[in-house]
């Protein structure tokens, strides 16, 4: 699926106009809302929760959080930004509440065998050259997805989410040099894995 | 090589940032469904650990306090360069005034 965008900045005209909208109450604006990122906050959800049940119990927490915030929005931010802000946090406090599970081996195949599929989304580049990479960047997703937590999720924060080690660090409340280091042990991994292929 | 392998990765990393995996059961809708039928109950969900948030990310102070630290080595180097500046037009100041007397 490729959004027919012509750039960032119509994407955030557009958003801003249905949030205006559904700060008004219009229903119809924010169900726009919801069809346009909901996969974009169940995928944010699943690579940091590993579960795709609790991923979509998270997706719809954070759309009802929106929806009955949504007045409280200010837009210094945009609302995709502020979108992942909230997604983030709802799953990092959910992990929290479940740190002590035990961390499982998760299969991206068997997701993608059980229903799921992972798919283009708002991809400006050349499409060919894409699905040249496309196994490729499954592969690094498999990897990603199978990371232990400690390594996982600032990876993620850092390389997928495009957050700050600063903000890292006070998200997951660990210093900064043990943020870097463990995403620099986690590219390491992955890079070896890559290069075993 | 193994700054070739770092770039390629890189470059993958960018490319995973607009994938997304199909939750194929119409999310969507059931969001919708339940935003439909929210109840008063739902509003706990508005915890005080959400409503922290919707303070610092509606808070220009507070951004841009954020924006201070996390570039704060960038404000060191022109604040650095300033002063060597200001040094320089201070002492090519002086050297003028001198050579005037």
């Amino acid at each position: 699926m490729i959004n027919g965008y012509n750039s960032d900045r119509d994407k955030a005209t557009s958003d801003d106009k249905l949030v205006a909208r559904s700060k008004n109450g219009d229903k119809a604006a924010f169900e726009i809302l919801v069809r346009k990122y909901s996969k974009y906050v169940y995928t944010t959800a699943f690579f940091m929760v590993r579960d795709s049940h609790e991923a979509e119990d998270i997706s719809q927490e954070v759309f009802v959080k929106v929806y009955l915030a949504i007045g409280g929005f200010r837009g210094l931010s945009s609302f995709k930004t502020w979108l992942r802000k909230l997604t983030v946090n709802t799953c990092i406090d959910k992990l929290r509440l479940r740190s002590k599970t035990a961390d499982r081996k998760v299969s991206l195949d068997s997701l993608v065998e059980d229903g799921k599929e992972i798919l283009l989304y708002e991809f400006n580049q050349n499409v060919e050259k894409f699905f040249q990479d496309k196994e490729a960047v499954k592969d690094i997703l498999k990897i990603i997805v199978n990371l232990d937590e400690s390594y996982r999720i600032p990876l993620i924060l850092r390389d997928l989410q495009d957050y700050s080690y600063i903000e890292i660090a006070e998200i997951l409340k660990k210093p900064v040099g043990t943020v870097k280091t463990n995403i620099h042990r986690a590219r390491k991994i992955i890079k070896n894995l890559m290069i075993d292929k | 090589m193994k700054e070739l392998i770092m770039k390629t990765l890189n470059k993958f990393f960018k490319v995973a940032k607009d994938i997304v995996v199909d939750p194929g059961n119409d999310i969507e809708n059931r969001i919708m469904d339940k935003i439909k039928n929210l109840s008063d109950e739902d509003k706990v969900i508005l915890d005080d650990d959400f409503m922290n948030f919707l303070k610092k990310s509606n808070s220009r102070l507070y951004l841009f306090n954020k924006k201070l630290k996390e570039n704060c080595g960038l404000i060191v180097f022109f604040g650095i360069l300033g002063l060597a500046a200001g040094t320089f037009l201070l002492i090519e100041y002086r050297n003028y005034k001198n050579q005037k007397a």
